[in-house]
């Protein structure tokens, strides 16, 4: 049986995670650690998850091959904290940095155009992360802008907005893609 | 029509089973049973979904489906669970579906979480958990409280249990990655565990064909020694009077009745009457007697209930 490495994070890894949120995000977004530990997968790819604290003992109890527990938000890699499909809906609530797009190709790990926003709810840089939604508000996953909003007016309208990525685990048809 | 039990062997290995399975069936339910059993097996069950509160009200997403045009059915002590009667979407792979508003679930699969009936703060175990179509259930029923620890033998396995859990909206569950047969090394002791057997799985022909075939009498008293295994391992991690559900989607008692009736008599749990549909547990079969409590078992036959074929026993530990 492969061994699995969960284990809390360290204080660097924290403030890696950290520090990304609410410079993306602002400070409100941090709210999605209270009463919450981080914990990290090791691997290839190192895995952040976040734990509620009512859990911490038993997961220190169990000595065994534990595989994950609670939420997984995103992952680090060179240094860099990358938030993921579910990271971003948590912090959904908390920020205002989300784009409502028309049509679902992003599912499909495709790109978002210019001509498929439907509404963008705060100014934004390029290179800034936007939480995507669509339709009755119905979370899509997050992105980075390939264009600031102050552009959006005097691009064509086939211009990317949002680069898809099929291979990586940032919309929700991820799911369907990869889930299984 | 079929004339004499020679005719119910010809249909049966017409529609592809092996025959040890059509001489068990006539044992088991007589000739026009066995008969309703095959045609049953040969249609195709309405979807079926369970609506995950955890994500959304039950009753938004059940509108949000409406507006898509989606109509559905509500099923009797059920409120969680809708049958999918005309979809124009598929329905396994729409927004709400991908946001964990819901998932596609079997409904008689629904019935070991709801017995086993877990309390918020509680400790559970879920044994063999991957899918995670009962540990996102038991998840939901203990919105989001307590703990449960999910095991799972195989790592491919537990990835597909990760993204159902993190697309429902699980947060209070520890997947472990190790055969359930060594619960007793984790070092907890469970107010209550759900083992959901790994099984023959002749209870889901109607969803899976290849069980037709797939599996010989053999391979049944291989499954058997690997149920006894896990269910009195299982309950040495019991707390006193702790409850454990036991269930497989099988329909022989050699992974039933038999299970139970062997794990009885080294371990001293009780087996409790529950609450729900189906025909009462086996007290004997072919040369088997069985404990006379299974008749407080029940049996989901997949012609009878219209579903899945499912084996449920709820038991509480007494020492």
């Amino acid at each position: 049986m492969i061994k699995f490495t969960f284990r809390r994070a360290t204080n660097i890894e924290e403030s890696l995670v950290k520090n990304h949120i609410r410079v993306e995000f602002g400070n409100k977004a941090t709210q999605i650690f209270f009463q919450k530990k981080l914990w990290i997968k090791d691997g290839k790819i190192i895995e952040v998850f976040l734990v509620h604290e009512s859990l911490n003992d038993v997961m220190e109890e169990i000595n065994e091959n534990i595989y994950f527990a609670g939420i997984p938000i995103g992952s680090l890699w060179k240094n860099e904290f990358q938030l993921e499909i579910e990271g971003s809906l948590l912090i959904l609530p908390y920020t205002e940095k989300i784009i409502k797009v028309k049509t679902n190709q992003f599912l499909y790990g495709k790109n978002i155009f210019v001509e498929n926003i439907e509404l963008i709810k705060f100014n934004f840089n390029k290179g800034d992360y936007l939480i995507i939604i669509g339709k009755n508000s119905l979370h899509f996953g997050i992105g980075k802008a390939e264009i600031g909003s102050e552009e959006i007016g005097n691009v064509p309208s086939n211009t990317i907005l949002i680069k898809g990525l099929k291979n990586k685990p940032l919309d929700r048809g991820w799911y369907l893609r990869k889930g299984n | 029509m079929v004339e004499d039990l020679g005719d119910v062997h010809k249909l049966g290995k017409e529609l592809g089973y092996l025959p040890y399975m059509i001489d068990r069936y006539l044992s088991l339910l007589g000739e026009e049973e066995t008969i309703n059993l095959l045609s049953f097996n040969e249609t195709t069950l309405a979807q079926s979904i369970r609506l995950n509160s955890l994500r959304n009200p039950i009753e938004k997403t059940e509108e949000l489906l409406k507006q898509k045009q989606v109509i559905m059915e509500h099923v009797k002590n059920l409120p969680e669970a809708r049958k999918i009667i005309e979809s124009p979407i598929p329905i396994g792979a729409s927004e709400e579906y991908l946001n964990g508003y819901y998932t596609l679930q079997g409904l008689n699969s629904l019935f070991p979480s709801k017995i086993l009936n877990p309390k918020e703060g509680e400790l559970i175990a879920d044994l063999a958990a991957a899918p995670g179509g009962k540990t996102t259930h038991l998840a939901q029923i203990m919105k989001n409280k307590g703990t449960i620890i999910a095991l799972e033998i195989s790592a491919n396995r537990c990835r597909s249990l990760k993204s159902n859990l993190a697309r429902m909206g699980v947060e209070n569950t520890i997947i472990v990655n190790m055969d359930a047969q060594n619960i007793v090394s984790l070092g907890l002791k469970f107010d209550k565990i759900l083992l959901d057997a790994p099984c023959s799985g002749s209870g889901i022909i109607v969803t899976d064909s290849s069980r037709k075939s797939s599996k010989t009498i053999y391979d049944l008293f291989n499954y058997h020694k690997l149920q006894v295994s896990l269910l009195t391992n299982a309950i040495k991690v019991l707390k006193n009077q702790g409850e454990i559900v036991y269930s497989t989607c099988s329909l022989e008692p050699e992974e039933n009745e038999l299970v139970i009736t062997e794990v009885l008599k080294s371990t001293s749990v009780r087996i409790e009457k529950m609450e729900m549909v189906g025909d009462n547990g086996l007290e004997r079969f072919q040369t088997n007697e069985f404990h006379p409590d299974l008749i407080k078992a029940k049996r989901l036959y997949p012609h009878k209930s219209c579903g899945e074929g499912f084996f449920i026993v709820k038991m509480v530990k007494q020492e």
